[in-house]
């Protein structure tokens, strides 16, 4: 106990030194026997300074230790932060907002992107409320995403966001959620995208993709497909399912020309559409259709070719309508104005009959008294029978005018093509003006080279022509003059025939040559008897002569003469005869 | 010289009144029909050397009157003159297909008519 107390009474540091022990054995402790208390105290001290010299220095080392590791902390933890900042530097790169936010929804980072998106910056933004700052319109209620952001530890949707500056955008946000050490929600991770402009364009799209889908199915009456390069159907609408009868997974990939009648697939139809709407853009056509149980139908076709930016060939529209309603009206039409043409032409057929009856009286009688048959005349009767006779002549001429004038187009009757000799219609018509030619003093010859073959033309169209061209040659030729008929092979186009009708009339003036053949063309020369009525004689051979492939022209010298010439294709079995395409050609 | 007969054949009597007197003045005898079927009972009857044949005619109309003629052996060899008031377009070139020589469309000028009967038949 004494060395104990006496160590207290020094006092050296006493709480930190670690005491050897504070047991009464401490009496018992290296105290050397020899010697006397006061050098044992001595020792004592020294002794005790050595031990506390010792501890001081390991209480240095471990000070040390302390030292370096508090330094290594430090650096870590510096390392740390810079690390940290430059993570923080990398959240401020993107344009996206990146939001963390608490337990309670309070904003807790802010990054760069957020603040130029929403137009706050982090010192406003930190401590809100997100969608109280951002006014967030939730497209579910929030409690159903928070609800999906426990489940699932994410969720992602569109929301509408309001900027500082109160516009609105639309934002693609991903929430993840953070969790503590024991796993309890902790706060939220929070990325959005600006996708206000995206959006705008993709809702101008779906609208007018509506739209056009709209329009398409709307169509009912309008079948609207596309077809790919090879005329394979690609697509198919309401409309065309009504009017062709297939559904779409039964024509898709199916060859268009399925719709076609088997003529025309024949033909090759189908394929020059293809090549016409690729060549020029776009194809109409009309014509037969079938359907898928087999009916046909009367169709309105536009085929367009479709191309892309590079100027590829992708594909064809189609659009067919359905005019078999249409087609029947028009043909209705057709028969009732046919047969209202037919009607008009027959009646007047008759009036004028009827009409030439009593003039045939007036003249057969009035020329008999005038003649002395029924006893002598006076002068002056003969003058007065005259002018009756005149008078009844032009009579007779106004009811031609009126026949040939209201005569339409289908009074005139259909050309028959056929190989046909030229010596009968030629016999024919000099027969038939031999005894007017005669009556005149008028030399009516015909005259036909050897071994002239067939024409290909209407033998009766023929023969009217010849009537009208005669007529005309005797009637403006005065007396004692002369008409030729010549047909030969044409000199400068050997595969027609040449008709030439040439008079020694009072012939016709230069500028009159062409237009003799116009509809309504009268001739007034002076001195001419018989008005040519209305002048259309020489219209409808000009007709006539076009119908049958041939050409017709005048050449004339005044008071010497005229000639008419006209042509007509030669019959040849082996060519093929391009008026008869022409002719043939349905109608 | 025997006197040519003609045989006019015409619905319409005035017709051929003023034909019988033309003709008759011409020294032609005549010889009158005013249908279809008395036509050819007058032809066979008269054997005339020519026919003015109207086309209108009842029982039977000029074209048929034409074809029987053709059928006819003895009766195919006479001439036929078509004097008709009908659409000369329509009607002269049937009529000389089914076997007319001539076709005249009414009213008629006399003096043609009589050069083309005496053209026929001289």
């Amino acid at each position: 106990m004494s060395v104990g107390t006496s160590l207290d009474n020094n006092s050296v540091a006493s709480e930190h030194l670690p005491m050897k022990t504070s047991s009464c054995d401490s009496n018992s402790q290296a105290e050397p026997k020899s010697g006397t208390p006061l050098m044992s105290l001595e020792y004592r001290v020294a002794e005790r300074t050595k031990t506390l010299a010792e501890e001081a220095t390991t209480l240095a080392q471990q000070a040390i230790v302390l030292a370096e590791q508090a330094s290594e902390r430090i650096k870590s933890l510096a390392v740390q932060a810079t690390a940290l900042a430059e993570q923080a530097a990398l959240l401020d790169l993107t344009h996206d907002s990146i939001i963390v936010r608490d337990k309670k929804d309070c904003i807790t980072f802010w990054n760069l992107g957020a603040a130029y998106t929403y137009g706050w910056s982090a010192e406003q933004a930190l401590g809100r409320v997100t969608h109280e700052l951002l006014q967030t319109r939730f497209s579910l209620p929030l409690d159903q995403i928070q609800t999906l952001l426990l489940l699932d530890g994410h969720w992602e949707g569109e929301l509408v966001h309001t900027r500082a500056d109160k516009s609105k955008i639309t934002v693609a946000s991903r929430w993840a959620l953070q969790r503590d050490g024991e796993g309890n929600p902790r706060g939220v991770l929070e990325i959005n995208n600006d996708i206000t402009e995206r959006k705008r364009a993709e809702d101008a799209l779906r609208l007018s993709e509506e739209r056009l889908a709209l329009l398409i199915q709307g169509g009912k009456n309008l079948a609207i497909f596309m077809l790919n390069p090879d005329g394979l159907v690609d697509t198919w609408n309401e409309g065309a399912q009504r009017i062709k009868g297939y559904i779409s997974k039964e024509i898709i990939g199916q060859n268009f020309s399925k719709f076609y009648i088997p003529e025309a697939i024949e033909q090759g139809r189908p394929a020059d559409v293809l090549r016409i709407a690729s060549e020029d853009g776009t194809c109409e056509d009309e014509g037969w259709r079938v359907r898928k149980d087999g009916s046909r139908f009367w169709a309105s076709v536009v085929v367009t070719a479709l191309w892309d930016k590079a100027g590829k060939l992708r594909g064809f529209s189609k659009v067919t309508r359905d005019f078999t309603d249409r087609r029947q009206a028009e043909m209705l039409l057709e028969e009732t104005r046919q047969e209202q043409m037919r009607f008009k032409d027959e009646f007047l057929s008759h009036v004028s009959h009827e009409l030439r009856s009593p003039l045939a009286a007036i003249d057969s009688f009035s020329s008999i008294i005038a003649d002395g048959l029924a006893g002598e005349t006076t002068p002056e009767q003969d003058t007065y029978l005259q002018i009756i006779l005149k008078n009844s002549s032009q009579l007779k001429s106004m009811v031609e005018d009126l026949l040939e004038g209201t005569r339409s187009k289908s009074g005139q009757l259909r050309i028959n093509l056929e190989p046909v000799f030229l010596s009968r219609p030629l016999l024919d018509v000099y027969n038939t003006f031999k005894g007017a030619a005669a009556a005149k003093e008028v030399k009516l010859t015909v005259e036909l080279a050897r071994d002239l073959p067939e024409a290909y033309a209407d033998e009766t169209r023929l023969l009217q022509v010849l009537i009208i061209l005669c007529d005309n040659a005797i009637k403006f030729t005065a007396l004692g003059g002369e008409v030729k008929i010549k047909a030969s092979i044409c000199v400068n186009a050997p595969e027609y025939l040449l008709i030439q009708i040439s008079d020694t009339g009072c012939g016709i003036s230069p500028d009159a040559v062409t237009r003799i053949f116009e509809h309504h063309y009268q001739a007034s020369e002076p001195g001419v008897l018989g008005r040519r009525g209305l002048g259309l004689g020489l219209h409808i051979a000009k007709s006539l002569v076009c119908r049958q492939g041939g050409e017709i022209w005048a050449s004339s010298v005044l008071n010497h003469g005229t000639t008419l010439s006209f042509t007509l294709p030669i019959y040849s079995e082996t060519k093929t005869n391009p008026v008869a395409a022409l002719l043939l050609q349905p109608v | 010289m025997d006197k040519k007969t003609i045989l006019v054949v015409d619905e319409d009597p005035e017709m051929r009144l003023a034909l019988q007197i033309r003709l008759r003045a011409n020294k032609y005898d005549v010889a009158f029909a005013q249908d279809g079927v008395s036509a050819i009972a007058e032809a066979v009857k008269h054997r005339p050397d020519l026919i003015l044949l109207d086309l209108g005619l009842p029982a039977g109309d000029g074209f048929a009157v034409l074809e029987r003629l053709q059928a006819m052996n003895d009766l195919a060899c006479i001439s036929v003159i078509v004097v008709s008031g009908r659409d000369r377009l329509a009607s002269c070139a049937r009529s000389l297909k089914a076997g007319a020589k001539m076709f005249f469309q009414k009213p008629v000028k006399q003096a043609d008519l009589l050069l083309a009967i005496s053209a026929q038949i001289p």
